[in-house]
């Protein structure tokens, strides 16, 4: 009898937090996982990869002198930047220029992916408030962008990915020659339906392409064609590689024209992303 | 006072489920999760009186939607319509064994598939061919997700002693005796 008192208050009291505590629990739950998803994060990146470079010494030698290859070739870019910037600077001062707020980033691994549904297209990454995390930092890769931060608990944060069906991003065509406005456009994350079709049974899972919508109709922009973000949205900086464009047509109102985007980065293989945290809040450079 | 053994078993059966839940990607090859969390509460509801199932299910469906980006009560209600629909299949012929609780628990992801997509709108057509795909594959990860949340749960009652696996030579389990 008393055990089952027991129970009775254990289910009023959970429903009760469930109603009144909402966000809390989301936070409460996500720190609870936390240790436990790091510490096997831990475990692959310094047990597993041992285990498994027993098995691969010979692959790893070919990797280790392509990545000094590549090292070389970076420093020398480092190199060349650095008098760029120190060349951007003297000009910035000679046009008394007011430079772009400063942004840092931070390296955060992935803890998981899709939560514990897979409904959204999110991931969990192990930074958070402590870091210095807030709403809406965008997340990128060196290959293009992610996507941008959307909960944030203590030493976690949720990503929601330019691939969720939520997902908006102000972006422009890399077009030289142009004029302003002439290739701008929203571009929506996926969401099974294909451009200006019925979605159709496919046997084979292909990932979803981004839909640029709101382009101006009367140019027509060639294939492969890299698309970057604008910086209108206030959210994320202008310039950063989004995708590439792999086709367009009129929208089916013939008032503007829509176009299928790749994302650059390849984003159900991601371990780890960076994160931008803009110190004067939120600008767009 | 006697320790009761459910408390320590749902608690630990529930943060297995939720991490092992949590952690398992979906991958574009397999895009649909393991629903480990279901299948706990699936066995409590076939296993368990009544308090302890509905507080397994409140507590599943609360750590389902508040990982997995839904709205807070969306599985919760889901599990408690289940618990009744299992409740009264039981009169009939389910029981809690491994495979009943397999299949059980592969029919239930499909449903749940359904709910979650009447409770949030992902922008999707629903009656679309690609939503018979990804049900096929939620039946898929539900039967794999029956299979082991129904063995890790049997497992942690036995090695609790919540039911007692050995049987006289007549073949009645002892838990039996006990009804």
């Amino acid at each position: 009898m008393k055990q089952s008192k027991l129970w009775i208050w254990l289910l009023v009291l959970t429903a009760g937090a469930l109603l009144a505590w909402r966000s809390g629990l989301c936070d409460f739950s996500r720190e609870a996982l936390y240790p436990y998803e790091n510490a096997c994060l831990w475990f692959e990146r310094t047990v597993w990869v041992r285990v498994q470079a027993v098995f691969a010494r010979a692959g790893n030698a070919s990797r280790n002198a392509m990545l000094e290859r590549d090292v070389a070739r970076l420093r020398i870019a480092a190199a060349e930047a650095e008098a760029l910037d120190a060349e951007v600077a003297r000009l910035r001062d000679l046009l008394e220029f007011v430079p772009p707020v400063a942004c840092r980033w931070q390296a955060a691994p992935v803890l998981s992916r899709g939560g514990t549904t897979a409904v959204w297209q999110s991931l969990r990454v192990a930074k958070g408030a402590k870091h210095g995390v807030r709403k809406g930092d965008p997340v990128v890769v060196p290959d293009g962008l992610v996507g941008r931060v959307t909960e944030v608990s203590r030493h976690t944060s949720e990503v929601m990915l330019i691939t969720d069906p939520n997902s908006r991003v102000a972006c422009e065509l890399e077009t030289p020659g142009e004029g302003v406005g002439v290739v701008r456009g929203i571009l929506y994350g996926g969401g099974g339906q294909p451009l200006g079709g019925d979605p159709q049974l496919s046997l084979l899972y292909v990932v979803d392409p981004l839909r640029l919508r709101y382009l101006a109709r009367d140019f027509e922009p060639a294939p492969r064609t890299r698309v970057v973000t604008s910086g209108l949205g206030q959210t994320f900086p202008k310039g950063l590689t989004v995708g590439y464009l792999l086709e367009s047509r009129l929208e089916p109102n013939g008032l503007s024209r829509e176009a299928s985007v790749m994302p650059a980065a390849d984003l159900a293989a991601l371990d780890e992303v960076f994160i931008l945290s803009f110190k004067g809040g939120r600008h767009a450079p | 006072m006697r320790l009761d053994m459910n408390l320590p078993v749902a608690l630990f059966t529930l943060f297995v489920a939720a991490l092992l839940q949590d952690l398992i990607p979906a991958t574009p090859a397999f895009p649909a999760k393991i629903g480990l969390l279901t299948a706990v509460a699936l066995h409590a509801a076939l296993t368990k009186p009544m308090t302890v199932a509905l507080t397994i299910a409140l507590w599943a469906g609360g750590l389902t939607d508040a990982l997995g980006g839904l709205p807070l009560v969306c599985t919760s209600a889901f599990l408690w319509l289940v618990y009744g629909a299992v409740r009264l299949l039981q009169r009939v012929f389910l029981e809690g064994t491994l495979v009943q609780g397999t299949l059980l628990t592969a029919c239930a992801a499909v449903l749940q598939t359904v709910w979650t997509r009447l409770w949030v709108d992902t922008g999707e057509a629903f009656f679309a061919w690609h939503t018979l795909e990804r049900l096929g594959y939620s039946a898929l990860a539900g039967l794999v997700a029956g299979l082991a949340g129904f063995a890790l749960c049997g497992l942690a009652d036995r090695l609790s002693g919540n039911v007692k696996p050995a049987k006289e030579s007549h073949g009645i389990l002892w838990a039996e005796t006990d009804r």
